[in-house]
């Protein structure tokens, strides 16, 4: 009876450990599992957004007129705030060309729909399950977006769903910086429906309550200038040499119903390699040219999703004067200005 | 399919092909887990399966379950196998105390589930490097206890209703 205990434990350990190495095993059960689990979950998530949305267009129009109002004196201001940052962006890419900067990598954005929340006993972290796969191009690592901020990143892929890791778990760690005062850090979760913390702050720091945290992209996983929540109280500790700053989601993670994937244009990341890419500026056109139809028609705080070059900034790069602080919503169509020189940064386990 | 009409324990009822009543046990399950995070609403079809004595249907339904929790869940393979695993030793040292349809056995199968869970993940996540959140992990493990039992008895009932048990006369 011992021996085949041993045994058992032997065989299981080696199992665990051979795929833990490999990922077979975990890409096994997520292409069978996690794809059965998704086509059982999504007709009934297609039959519940049906009702919706009868109901939405049929029962619910009480207050249309007025929203129709709200909303056309919306598209009439963002109208002049985009031909304002048209003009930047034109100005940012002949800026460029005159520095010889390396345009940032873009990114491609596609919608994804929220099929189910948590599920099961090995359920550990804060996930949502969405309807996007491998069969897309989605991978791991891969950011995770509304238009009001930053979601997660995708934990797992099968073929035609992904497993997708809240901001707001405690393994969540996102490099970011704030919006007005350029001060970074790094955010990370403290469970469901909690306030998220945000490390590293130095005691001198300038940041203010209500100022939005946006990705720094040093961590080259999300693009640079993604809302992701806004500062709700800074503590001084008298013991640390941090300050204690908590953050208020900009998502509801609870009633998320549908996401943006960004993934990277392969094309871009190819040409802007540094190494192997001469420091060449794209023509002056590519600052009309419109960003990706799912960003433009939803997201425009998070259309442009250029990527901070990561870790080896260009000699002419790093001899360009700091970048001036964003505009307000952290981001410009098509173009983007080049990444400040990085600030020295502690080392964490930052995604 | 095979329906057919038989008369077991007093109790006339309609017989169902035993794998499609699985299947639709395995679907209403992944739907009901959606409705309760972290709680495994597949486990109390193995116990059943053993109490009716249906070896085989619980090691290929105990093979599919694992496959689905393991591809939904968010650690690394190998946690669920040791889940089923605590789950079929509970039962077979239980049984040597308490008949196997007892209410409260079943009650401290569910609790044993429970405070498994609880200990399992932490231990599973650390070997990770990963922290799950204590507070929620806890207040699942209690859902799990209540809602084991309580699936048990309708599951028990509906086996019993539409799948012919080995110790009972066929039609």
């Amino acid at each position: 009876m011992v021996f085949i205990f041993i045994l058992a434990a032997s065989l299981y350990l080696t199992i665990y450990t051979w795929n833990l190495r490999t990922g077979v095993l975990d890409s096994l059960a997520a292409n069978t599992g996690l794809e059965f689990v998704s086509w059982v979950l999504r007709p009934g998530k297609w039959v519940a957004d049906k009702a919706d949305r009868l109901w939405e267009d049929y029962f619910h129009l009480v207050d249309v007129q007025q929203e129709n109002r709200r909303l056309a004196e919306q598209v009439d201001r963002l109208s002049l705030d985009l031909a304002a940052l048209r003009e930047d962006a034109a100005e940012t890419v002949r800026l460029r060309k005159l520095l010889h900067y390396s345009p940032p990598r873009t990114w491609t954005v596609q919608g994804a729909r929220v099929i189910a929340h948590r599920l099961g006993p090995a359920g550990a972290l804060d996930t949502v399950l969405i309807d996007k796969g491998s069969l897309i191009g989605v991978g791991v690592n891969v950011p995770v977006a509304t238009p009001d901020g930053v979601v997660g990143r995708v934990l797992r892929v099968a073929m035609q769903a992904s497993t997708v890791l809240l901001v707001t778990d405690p393994n969540s760690k996102i490099p970011v910086v704030s919006r007005n005062h350029r001060t970074t850090g790094i955010l990370s979760g403290s469970g469901s429906g909690e306030e998220l913390e945000v490390n590293y702050v130095p005691l001198n720091a300038p940041l203010d309550v209500g100022e939005v945290l946006v990705t720094s992209g040093l961590a080259g996983i999300f693009p640079k200038g993604l809302p992701v929540a806004e500062v709700s109280g800074i503590e001084r500790s008298d013991i640390s040499l941090f300050l204690t700053v908590r953050a208020r989601p900009l998502v509801d993670y609870n009633s998320l119903e549908e996401v943006l994937l960004f993934t990277r244009n392969p094309e871009a990341g190819a040409e802007d390699d540094p190494e192997d890419q001469p420091l060449v500026a794209p023509p002056a056109e590519a600052a009309a040219e419109p960003a990706p139809p799912a960003a433009n028609a939803t997201a425009p705080a998070v259309r442009p999703a250029g990527e901070a070059a990561p870790a080896k900034p260009k000699p002419a790069a790093a001899a360009a004067p700091p970048a001036k602080p964003k505009t307000p919503t952290g981001a410009l169509p098509a173009s983007r200005p080049a990444p400040a020189k990085p600030k020295p940064k502690p080392k964490t386990a930052a995604n | 399919m095979s329906i057919t009409t038989y008369t077991a324990s007093g109790m006339s009822g309609r017989s169902v092909n035993p794998f499609l009543f699985w299947l639709c046990f395995v679907l209403a399950g992944i739907w009901a887990q959606q409705f309760a995070p972290g709680v495994d609403f597949l486990a109390p079809a193995l116990i059943v399966c053993l109490q009716q004595r249906r070896m085989p249907t619980a090691i290929w339904l105990a093979g599919v379950f694992i496959i689905l929790q393991e591809g939904v869940g968010s650690l690394a393979f190998g946690t669920l196998l040791l889940w089923y695993a605590g789950l079929l030793a509970v039962y077979l040292v239980g049984r040597w105390l308490f008949e196997s349809r007892n209410l409260l056995f079943i009650f401290i199968i569910g609790a044993f589930l429970g405070v498994w869970r609880f200990f399992l993940v932490g231990m599973m996540a650390n070997l990770e490097d990963l922290a799950p959140n204590r507070t929620h992990l806890a207040t699942e493990c209690v859902a799990q206890v209540v809602l084991f039992t309580l699936e048990w008895g309708v599951l028990f009932l509906l086996a019993k209703r539409f799948m012919r048990h080995d110790d009972e006369p066929r039609a």
